[in-house]
């Protein structure tokens, strides 16, 4: 079931509150966490880690969502999840290509500070490309299939194989090889380097970055359903038109 | 009339005074909060939207008709 109403309505409300409040905490809550630490060549800039690395959470949690929503398509044929798993892609595509943006930016004042570098195919950086590149083609494979229950169905396989190939892409593959990112070969992992203080956000900011994009998700599901029902109307207009 | 003067000074040098302090890092907040204001009233317009078609494409269903009982066919 979906959420109507007065509980969808107050559940919107929190979650605008909850995000205007890691707003501003990211910046300075009184300065209680203003003073996170000042690490050369990050600066300022360390703060980023609130927002660009949230980006990539969310693109995970919505593409789980989507492989959810297409196993039980596959399972019980029901065009409903179609319709779910379609619309968590395509959020899930936003805030993939957001964080790619956020990235090629953010390295370039840092990493690559004092070159015309702004992409650099660190490894993570090309897998995540891949990946948003992956999810891409599930709406190139949708546009190509016109039968709903046909396209629903395949869709759906292709959709569950992309969900494998999250983990790798975006975490494991990263590790194996030489790259900027904390975690990779040589490099200290998140858990090492994170000051506390930051943490006091950065995980609130994971949860109000997923929360944004589920209310996103949830506008393109409504919004599809009022499409399928548009061209219900259309077709049997057709059809009575022709008796 | 000047006190108003003297109030909007003393409002315009403390906020002057804020945003330029800590290598003025709240003029990034303020940007990130209007934009954050912009994306909110975005969604809040779009739901409302959703639902005036919502209630267009999918009308209630009239309650069933109920038919006295205890009468003869």
């Amino acid at each position: 079931m979906s959420l109507t109403g007065a509980c969808y309505r107050s559940i919107r409300l929190a979650l605008v509150a909850w995000m205007t409040l890691v707003l501003l905490a990211a910046f300075s809550f009184g300065g209680l966490l203003l003073n996170v630490p000042r690490i050369p060549i990050l600066e300022h800039t360390a703060r980023n880690l609130y927002f660009h690395v949230p980006m990539w959470f969310t693109m995970m949690a919505l593409t789980a969502m989507a492989a959810w929503q297409s196993f039980r398509c596959l399972k019980t044929g029901d065009l409903e999840c179609d319709m779910r798993a379609r619309a968590a892609v395509h959020v899930a595509i936003l805030f993939g290509v957001l964080g790619l943006l956020t990235g090629s930016y953010w390295a370039h004042y840092t990493w690559y500070e004092g070159t015309d570098i702004w992409w650099n195919f660190d490894p993570k950086q090309t897998m995540a490309a891949v990946q948003v590149l992956i999810y891409g083609a599930y709406f190139a494979l949708r546009n190509s299939l016109d039968e709903p229950e046909k396209r629903a169905r395949i869709s759906a396989v292709y959709n569950v194989f992309a969900f494998v190939t999250v983990p790798f892409l975006l975490y494991v593959l990263p590790r194996q090889m030489e790259s900027l990112h904390p975690g990779a070969e040589g490099n200290p992992a998140f858990s090492e380097i994170t000051h506390p203080v930051m943490r006091l956000v950065f995980y609130p900011a994971i949860a109000g970055f997923i929360g944004v994009a589920w209310l996103l998700y949830r506008q393109r599901v409504r919004t599809y359903r009022l499409e399928a029902a548009a061209d219900r109307r259309g077709s049997e207009a057709l059809i009575g038109h022709m008796h | 009339m000047r006190a108003g003067v003297y109030l909007a000074v003393a409002i315009q040098e403390a906020l002057d005074s804020v945003m330029l302090a800590n290598d003025k890092l709240f003029v990034v907040l303020a940007v990130v909060l209007i934009i954050w204001a912009g994306i909110v009233v975005y969604i809040f317009k779009v739901d409302r939207r959703l639902v005036r078609l919502e209630k267009e494409a999918f009308p209630p269903k009239p309650p069933p008709r109920e038919y006295p009982k205890d009468q003869p066919s």
